[in-house]
């Protein structure tokens, strides 16, 4: 019983990091995109805030669906966004992959990232919740029709002894 | 509508695959992004300029005055050298003078003497001859002249300064006695990368190549 108990933990743990790194990797490109639109791929001018709120509120969907429930996606949510600015942070600073450029005080760099993906990053925390909660009420609502579940077999016996009275 | 659990699963592995492209599709655009921020700050890092300029002066007076009949010939030469994949553009050349008279001012004289000005070369220039190729080395030359009769826009200022000098020959301005300082700004352009002038990241390495030159001309020397 103790066995299965932290297996289970184990497998809730493990799920909350892969879908963290799985938001984080998502924000931490459009976390760059608001920083450096002009060498981003593909490149812009001007980026698109409605583009990347639309992105993040379907990867908030996906993410909530495959979630074990609210409360792991709001943690998966807050480590995703942790972890997007800190992959931003890494592009920012990743010329200095060559000895040649050298870059002066590169944490300090992570102002400049959250600076310039702010309002991004408060429109990922709508986003990701909204969608989260709605995709992990869909999962909810889908299990709660699954003839084969003892969940859906019991709210259907007390509904047909519902009906019976 | 009544679902058992294998089609539950179903629609599980479709949103994990659905999320698995999802986030290699951005991982691939980071990574990519990352090697084209990479290239863009090589070029702009590894680009080497220096310019010179030459002064010549015909039709000054026998006592070193600046006279109607005086002509200045300007030359600037620049030398680019592009060791990087990317191609460059000359986007501006921009010149800027002020003249030190240290025999009748000092420097708390006033902005009446102590003169400053600027002037703009004419960007066409550059947008039509001004590439410099991917590892090559390019030079540039800008050569204009100024007297009493220039009357172009883009002097116009410059020609303030000539004014100036003739003004003063009244009370006998040597141009000996005088220090022409000239500052130069060639600011180059990768072309296809926006240049990012403000913002929170401006003067991080993204910013493009400015190489500036300070050269001062004393026309009697």
């Amino acid at each position: 019983m103790r066995l299965r108990l932290t297996k289970e933990k184990l497998r809730r743990v493990a799920k909350i990091i892969v879908l963290s790194l799985a938001i984080g990797a998502v924000l931490g490109y459009f976390t760059f995109y608001m920083t450096m639109p002009s060498v981003v791929v593909p490149q812009t001018v001007n980026p698109s805030m409605v583009l990347a709120g639309i992105v993040i509120f379907l990867l908030g969907l996906v993410a909530g669906a495959l979630s074990e429930d609210l409360e792991s996606m709001t943690i998966e949510m807050l480590l995703g966004i942790i972890i997007g600015v800190f992959i931003g942070w890494l592009v920012f600073v990743s010329p200095a992959a060559n000895p040649d450029i050298i870059i002066p005080d590169a944490g300090g760099y992570i102002y400049n990232i959250i600076h310039s993906s702010l309002p991004l990053l408060f429109l990922a925390i709508v986003a990701l919740f909204i969608g989260g909660f709605i995709g992990t009420m869909f999962m909810d609502s889908l299990y709660a029709k699954d003839t084969t579940s003892p969940f859906a077999k019991a709210v259907s016996e007390r509904e047909d002894e519902q009906h019976n009275q | 509508m009544r679902i058992d659990s294998r089609r539950i699963r179903l629609i599980r592995i479709l949103l994990w695959i659905a999320l698995a492209s999802v986030v290699f599709s951005f991982v691939g655009l980071s990574v990519m992004s990352a090697f084209n921020y990479y290239d863009v700050a090589y070029a702009k890092l590894s680009v080497r300029a220096n310019a010179d300029l030459v002064v010549e002066a015909s039709g000054i007076g026998m006592d070193g005055v600046v006279l109607n009949t005086t002509t200045f010939w300007f030359n600037v030469t620049v030398n680019v050298t592009n060791p990087s994949h990317r191609e460059m553009r000359l986007q501006y050349l921009k010149y800027q003078c002020w003249l030190e008279d240290y025999e009748s001012e000092d420097i708390y004289s006033g902005p009446d003497r102590y003169f400053r000005s600027m002037f703009v070369e004419d960007q066409g220039y550059a947008a039509e001859s001004g590439v410099v190729g991917a590892e090559s080395r390019r030079t540039f030359s800008v050569s204009w002249q100024l007297n009493s009769q220039t009357n172009r826009l883009d002097f116009d200022i410059t020609q303030r300064m000539l004014n100036y000098a003739l003004l003063n020959s009244t009370q006998h301005l040597r141009w000996d006695q005088v220090f022409w300082n000239h500052f130069f700004v060639f600011q180059l352009i990768i072309p296809g990368v926006p240049t990012e002038y403000f913002g929170p990241n401006s003067g991080y390495l993204i910013d493009l190549p400015v190489v500036r030159l300070y050269q001062g001309v004393n026309l009697d020397a």
